[in-house]
């Protein structure tokens, strides 16, 4: 006697969707807009599905690479500061050195192994504390961005009508003014803000002005991220249980807008680094003593000729870390879509 | 077709829906108004369905959602079980929600990707906290074991059901309030034939148990007649004929329900397509819907009165009403080919239109 | 030499214009090899239509790319053999099949709103597959895809050359979409689901238009749809797809008459017909479609075929040729005296149904 087929409850409970259901709804995900006609459709189209990975392609060489080295960064960063491990001390200055590359022969770069500054001081302490310095700037920015531009587009995306207006209103007003200015003006009414004793430090001023500047941009992007998941019918049929808009917002839409965004925060502390160094070259920024990669190139961007292997190294480490910030932004976004696909 | 006509409403103490005079407008570029439904009334009885049925364009899914009030109607009345919705605020509004429930066409697009089934099917519960968190817990597994998704798997997400089964657990996440009125907007229409079948089997079996009355929206005019106690047919925004299924498919009255039922296709090869009959033209723009009976552009019947005037709802059988000027009598047959006089005097809205929502 | 300049000329083909030979297209996934079309063989001659009826999951669409060729580049394996008027085109380059594409054999999609390139205008998108394959002014193109345009029956088809997709309704844009296809007179056309996300009206309206086109020019037609509806008019054979496979194939007065497969015989009785009275229970299919990655062993439906026996879930069912075009696969067929004996055990061993199979027929109708 044959097992029977299923009786009573057709489906096999809870045992998912197919092999080929899943992989439609990959395709009706890939292809298809939000509130379409919904209808499921196996699409072969020439571009591919992002499901049509080789086998076994998980996070590839880059992305290994990518975590490896943001993960020695951070490490050697929170070493540094917390002085457990600094490789020498960042203000000491060794006259003997000054300005001498790690492959410099001549008198006294010996046991620098990458060369000193200008002021004779060891570039290797002062790299790792830079690190510090300049990832907590661009965090701290990133988020201070993230928590009032993320908190304004959600909202505007979500509310529409008066409020979207006047929030988006609001964010070309303030995109219209060209960024260098716009941080410059901030960091000079902090600093006079904070007075002479200084009650507001370098790092949180310009936390403060790149996050300002930021606002805008990230509120854009979670504007219209918001507004897309604000139009699915499971928002409407919330609403139709009766629920406010301040649980919908924050239950329904909210988890649904926060992967996207979080794989653009790690391309935007990319970007504040970056932005960190443009303004140590303008003269604003972290005053020296205290180092951090942006105003190690800016001090000593003078000797670019005979002393390059400043400038040199702390570039160096900007574009690994910012490569590295891009590809991994690139992979969590790559997870979080083929994830919502198979949704 | 029926501007204002109420003859096909019952006595207004048996409703436990009744709606009047719906109109429904958007407001589209250059100032000009999508006339999406434009004075629809009807009427359900505790217990029955109504399917309404059309085709895109037509205003069936506009009102099932102005019935519920999402958005609010342009104009009207929408009374449940002795509640005028319509004047209501905004918190007695939401507190009147949960005995008003939907379900919607795209079994994907209405669950929350990020959310455990547990927590979307007991969301009705969580908003008014009603019971506590044992009561809500053991309500949420009965209520998706009656519609067949096994409680053990409640943890999971949408994405690791099938179709079939989101459309179940949007089926119970609309149950668990004990709502008194569902409307199903186009339920299985994204659904595989044979899922199909088996989710009209099971609203038909959760309606028995729980006594629920529901308004059966979907242009697939089969499904309809399976599972409507009552159906209304619709076009561009105004309602052609109600009456009851068996009788509404074997006599169309209005030339437009005619059109549509001729227009299927029937898993049949006896029976050849009939080429030559085909409903011609298209469906006039909901921005300037012509004057007098909409219908009149495509109708061959058409004469200088359907141009003047609206028809408005009469009695042609029992327990089935028209609006049309020259129903069609028991048998005939209409010729498609031939559009009336109607059809060409020009008015606004003989442009073929952009689809609208 | 190009395979169309190749054809021009030649002596007529003598044989079916399009023979598929086990054609086998998978999918390289996270999740394993995706069978989606699993070993089928279907022969067309000119000015014929088969139709392609299946679920979602079946392969039919699937097919219908993969015989074109219109696959993605990588994570695809595609076998066995696809002969196009005696040339082969699975292992020939995709420059080569370009040739064909437009020229030879066209398709027509599903969804009207995406088919159309939305910043082109409905003129310049007709005359981008003339001037392709056509060697002829851009004047004299567009009097051609102004003459299409006429034959698909678009009222004033001068004013809409000039138009946005989106300034067409549903049925208009399809109707675009086959003047598109048809626009440099190929001898095959793909129908991919042509009219689901049509009204019905318009649906008749467009099915219409497709035979008429399909009589004027000699055209072969193959349809893939789900609904069986649509293809009982309009095909001149059928064949049903299950799991990857055709598990069913013949005329279509036979297999409405005559059905043998199982799979047939509930997918049709699932289907809410407008004969039936209101409130009539559907039959319906229990369990799910396999996976396709890892499919059962034996026939693929017997899992869920009220007519099972063990011998189905252990070895899969030769193609049984009944003459007439009419094949299938099944051990225990509909109508037939085992296949009556198998249905009739299954019934009376079932244990008592519990409540909870109010879903469940008490038996499918022979």
């Amino acid at each position: 006697m044959p097992e029977l087929p299923d009786t009573g409850l057709d489906d096999e409970i809870g045992s998912g969707p197919t092999a080929t259901e899943a992989f439609e709804r990959e395709q009706h995900e890939f292809g298809g807009v939000a509130g379409d006609s919904g209808l499921l459709q196996v699409g072969a189209i020439e571009a591919g599905p992002a499901s049509t990975r080789r086998r076994g392609a998980g996070l590839g060489f880059g992305a290994w690479a990518a975590i490896g080295w943001m993960g020695f960064i951070v490490l050697i960063a929170v070493l540094a500061k917390i002085g457990i491990l600094t490789w020498g001390d960042a203000n000491e200055s060794f006259a003997s050195c000054a300005r001498k590359g790690p492959l410099a022969d001549e008198g006294g770069a010996k046991g620098f192994l990458l060369g000193c500054d200008s002021n004779g001081r060891d570039m290797i302490p002062r790299l790792a504390l830079g690190a510090w310095t300049s990832l907590l700037v661009a965090v701290g920015a990133v988020t201070f961005g993230f928590i009032i531009g993320g908190t304004l587009g959600l909202i505007a995306g979500f509310s529409g009508g008066k409020t979207d207006t006047i929030l988006t209103g609001m964010f070309n007003v303030l995109l219209s003014v060209p960024v260098i200015i716009m941080a410059l003006a901030l960091v000079a009414f902090l600093q006079g803000a904070s007075g002479e004793e200084g009650a507001l430090s370098p790092e949180m001023i310009l936390i403060i002005a790149i996050g300002v500047v930021a606002i805008p941009l990230i509120g854009r992007i979670t504007r219209a991220s918001s507004l897309t998941w604000a139009q699915r019918e499971f928002v409407l049929a919330s609403r139709a249980q009766g629920a406010k808009s301040r649980r919908i917002m924050i239950r329904e839409v909210l988890p649904n807008v926060l992967p996207a965004m979080f794989s653009i925060a790690l391309l935007a502390i990319g970007i504040a680094i970056v932005a960190e160094g443009a303004l140590a070259i303008l003269g604003v920024g972290v005053r020296p003593p205290t180092p951090s990669w942006g105003n190690m190139i800016a001090l000593d961007r003078g000797n670019l000729f005979k002393s390059p292997h400043i400038v040199f190294e702390a570039s160096l480490l900007i574009f690994f870390t910012v490569l590295s910030l891009n590809l991994l932004g690139d992979v969590v976004r790559a997870r979080f879509d083929v994830r919502e696909g198979g949704l | 077709m029926a501007g204002s006509g109420h003859a096909h409403l019952r006595p207004a103490e048996q409703d436990l829906l009744r709606v009047e005079d719906l109109v429904v407008e958007f407001a589209a570029r250059g100032g000009q108004k999508v006339h999406a439904v434009s004075g629809i009334s009807l009427d359900i009885v505790e217990g029955e369905t109504l399917g309404l049925v059309g085709e895109s364009g037509c205003g069936k899914s506009t009102t099932g959602r102005a019935i519920v009030q999402l958005p609010r109607p342009t104009s009207g009345s929408v009374s449940l079980d002795g509640t005028e919705l319509t004047g209501l605020k905004g918190e007695d509004l939401r507190k009147m929600r949960p005995r008003m429930q939907m379900i919607f066409q795209d079994p994907i697009s209405s669950l929350n990707p990020r959310r455990k089934v547990r927590d979307i099917v007991s969301e009705g519960l969580d908003i008014w906290s009603i019971g506590d968190k044992a009561s809500r817990a053991a309500k949420v597994d009965e209520v998706l074991e009656a519609v067949g998704i096994d409680p053990a798997n409640a943890n999971r997400r949408p994405h690791e059901f099938s179709g079939g089964q989101c459309q179940r657990i949007s089926i119970a996440r609309a149950m668990i309030t004990e709502p008194k009125l569902i409307i199903c907007d186009e339920p299985v229409s994204a659904l595989d034939v044979s899922v199909q079948a088996q989710i009209i089997n099971l609203l038909q079996d959760m309606k028995h148990r729980y006594g629920l009355t529901l308004v059966f929206i979907a242009h697939d005019l089969a499904v309809v007649k399976n599972v409507s106690d009552r159906i209304m047919v619709m076009y561009l925004g105004k309602i052609c004929e109600v009456g009851v299924p068996d009788d509404l498919y074997s006599r169309p009255s209005h030339p437009y329900s005619a059109a549509l039922l001729a227009a299927i296709p029937v898993p049949d090869p006896a029976t050849r397509p009939d080429t030559e009959n085909v409903l011609g033209g298209e469906i006039p723009s909901p921005l300037s819907p012509p004057s007098g009976c909409r219908f009149r552009t495509r109708c061959p019947k058409a004469e200088t009165k359907c141009v003047q005037e609206e028809p408005q709802m009469r009695e042609v059988a029992a327990n089935h009403f028209v609006a049309c000027h020259f129903p069609l009598e028991p048998g005939e047959i209409l010729d498609f080919t031939k559009a009336g006089a109607g059809a060409f005097i020009e008015a606004a809205g003989a442009d073929p239109g952009v689809d609208d929502a | 030499m190009s395979p169309s300049e190749d054809r021009f000329g030649d002596a007529p083909y003598d044989g079916p214009m399009l023979e598929v030979t086990d054609i086998k297209t998978y999918f390289e996934t996270d999740r394993g090899l995706v069978r989606s079309v699993d070993g089928v063989s279907l022969t067309l001659e000119r000015g014929k239509t088969i139709g392609i009826v299946g679920e979602s999951g079946s392969g039919k669409t699937v097919l219908s790319r993969s015989i074109m060729g219109l696959l993605p580049k990588r994570g695809v394996v595609r076998e066995g053999s696809v002969k196009f008027e005696g040339q082969e085109f699975i292992g020939i380059k995709p420059k080569e099949m370009r040739a064909f594409w437009g020229a030879q054999m066209s398709m027509i999609f599903q969804d009207p709103m995406t088919s159309l390139n939305p910043v082109m205008k409905v003129g310049n998108q007709i005359t981008e597959s003339i001037r392709e394959h056509l060697d002829v002014s851009k004047s004299y193109a567009m009097e051609l895809a102004e003459n299409l345009l006429e034959s698909v029956r678009i009222p004033e088809p001068r004013k809409r050359l000039k138009e946005y997709p989106h300034q067409l309704s549903g049925g208009m844009r399809q109707r675009v979409c086959i003047a598109v296809a048809l626009a440099c007179g190929p001898k095959l056309l793909f129908a991919d689901e042509p009219t689901t996300a049509l009204d019905v009206t318009v649906q008749a309206q467009v099915l219409d238009l497709m035979a008429a086109q399909q009589r004027e020019r000699f055209m072969a037609m193959v349809l893939v749809t789900h609904d069986l509806g649509v293809v009982a008019g309009r095909a001149d054979d059928i064949a049903v797809m299950y799991a990857g496979r055709i598990v069913e194939k013949a005329p279509t007065a036979t297999l409405f008459a005559n059905m043998k497969m199982p799979y047939t015989e509930a997918l049709l009785s699932s289907i809410p017909k407008l004969a039936d009275d209101s409130h009539t229970r559907l039959a319906t299919i229990p369990g799910r479609p396999p996976d396709l990655v890892h499919p059962p062993k034996g026939c693929k439906f017997a899992p869920r075929c009220t007519y099972v026996q063990d011998k189905c879930l252990e070895q899969e069912p030769p193609l049984t040729d009944l003459g007439g075009g009419h094949q299938y696969r099944c051990w225990f067929p509909v109508g037939t005296p085992e296949g009556a004996a198998a249905l009739e055990k299954n019934r009376t061993s079932a244990s008592p149904a519990p409540a909870a199979t109010a879903t469940r027929p008490a038996g499918v109708q022979v």
